[in-house]
């Protein structure tokens, strides 16, 4: 039986070794239509981080949000720049615009970690440059929920919706259509990109505890198991620890013509490292490889 | 003898598995020199105009016992040779020039194991004395390795990729700035 698994292996590797690679391919791209429109482009940046303390219930922070919001903006200077998208403005309007919950309850934050907390309806704070436009705002917020919720839709496709999710999808773009005008407006801009972030970072006592726990949960799937190999009166086994990196982030991000009221393209990736570093927030690589796909479009 | 025959034995073992590894793993590194295009037939007249080769941005970095790609350096080196091999100027510096070259790696990834893929996004802008723009595109290229020996298949997908994309601006170039 091994020996015959061994040889399949072999076949296998042969076979996909010899097997002729695609060819090469090179082709020219530019920036999608909608995005190098005159009108320009508006980049809205939106993070969210929550934080779990041992001991007390979860909450977001503000300060670490914002950190990372403007380690993003500036991440993604190089690729708009060096893809000619320079007629554009940037805005960090908020954190956490994108509603989690329809009915928008409120959530337990603090301005730093270890901060006092406070509950308060999304988003989270508003950048004093548009916080007087509250219709402005409120614009914002409505299409960054839009864009949000279609890419991790999107992305999320094979997996079953949540109860009364999509039911209303007509409502919704009609919502969104009517806040991309106002943004068209009030911006002068054209098309919107939108790069959310959320995260969920583990406190150090978290982390710990967790790691522990892993540990004792791989012990016990180990004894359950029993030894894997036996010799010279000496038993082995294997310990599998499970789980996967303790802290976590998702992007999820999209293109909106703001003329055609549409939105063009999504993407989501997702990705280990503590968002509360302005640095993972803004990891170039996972950045530059989601702004390829959203932007760029190639030329006949 | 018997404890001797066990030592060798054990020694042999290790040298065998030892090739093994070396085997898969393979010794190559990326190297400039591979990712500059071998054919770049063109016109005989040249632009009489000296190019500066600016230096690269946005490449990757690596580290110990991750994905191979190549450095700015390396990418650097390579499109000065390409630009000198096409023959395309009248000359070609790093440091002096009538007109910058300014190259962005927008993005470089791998994917799949065999075949393995690079694929490479990156942005070439030539600008006048005065900043003014002259001539910008990008190209997305990709190439695929099979080598059985994984380091071999990461080097030859990536000399690729660079290789493809440099044919590609040559070629855009050449006709940018036709005689």
């Amino acid at each position: 039986m091994a020996r015959c698994s061994q040889l399949v292996l072999t076949i296998a590797l042969v076979a996909a070794g010899c097997a002729a690679p695609p060819p090469p391919s090179v082709q020219r791209v530019a920036a999608h239509s909608a995005v190098a429109d005159p009108g320009g482009l508006l980049v809205v940046v939106d993070v969210c981080v929550n934080y779990s303390p041992l001991g007390t219930d979860d909450y977001f922070v503000v300060a670490n949000a914002r950190q990372g919001a403007s380690a993003l903006e500036v991440a993604a200077q190089p690729f708009l720049d060096a893809a000619d998208l320079r007629t554009r403005t940037t805005l960090i309007p908020f954190v956490c615009g994108a509603l989690h919950d329809p009915a928008n309850a409120p959530k337990r934050v603090a301005d730093e970690v270890d901060g006092s907390v406070s509950e308060q309806a999304q988003p989270l704070w508003v950048a004093p440059a548009v916080a007087k436009d509250a219709d402005y705002v409120d614009a914002l917020q409505t299409l960054a929920t839009h864009v949000f919720r279609r890419s991790v839709a999107a992305y999320d496709k094979d997996k079953p919706s949540a109860p009364g999710a999509g039911t209303d999808t007509a409502a919704d773009d009609e919502r969104a259509r009517r806040a991309a005008a106002l943004v068209a407006q009030r911006s002068g801009r054209s098309s919107l990109l939108y790069l959310g972030v959320t995260g969920h970072s583990l406190s150090s006592g978290q982390a710990t505890t967790l790691g522990a726990v892993r540990f004792v949960a791989g012990v016990a799937i180990s004894v359950a198991i029993g030894p894997v190999f036996t010799a010279g009166g000496a038993q082995y086994g294997v310990i599998f620890v499970p789980g996967g990196p303790a802290d976590k982030r998702q992007m999820a991000a999209g293109v909106y013509d703001l003329k055609q009221g549409q939105l063009l393209r999504s993407r989501v990736v997702g990705g280990g490292g503590d968002p509360m570093k302005p640095e993972v927030i803004a990891e170039r690589n996972g950045l530059n490889l989601l702004l390829r796909d959203l932007l760029l479009s190639s030329v006949p | 003898m018997s404890a001797a025959h066990a030592t060798c034995s054990g020694a042999a073992r290790v040298w065998a598995l030892a090739l093994l590894a070396l085997s898969l793993i393979g010794c190559a590194g990326i190297t400039p020199k591979r990712m500059v295009p071998e054919a770049m037939a063109g016109s005989e007249r040249k632009v009489a105009q000296r190019v500066r080769v600016m230096p690269v941005t946005g490449a990757r970095d690596t580290f110990f016992g991750g994905a191979a790609f190549p450095t700015k350096e390396q990418f650097h080196e390579a499109l000065v040779a390409t630009v000198e091999k096409s023959g395309l100027f009248a000359g070609v510096s790093p440091s002096a020039g009538d007109l910058d070259l300014t190259v962005s790696v927008l993005s470089i990834d791998q994917t799949g194991f065999l075949p393995l893929t690079v694929r490479l996004v990156a942005n070439y802008k030539f600008t006048a004395r005065d900043g003014a723009l002259i001539w910008s595109e990008t190209y997305d290229s990709s190439h695929s390795a099979n080598d059985f020996a994984g380091a071999s298949r990461t080097v030859n997908a990536n000399e690729g990729a660079v290789r493809e994309n440099f044919k590609a601006f040559v070629q855009g170039a050449r006709e940018r700035f036709r005689p």
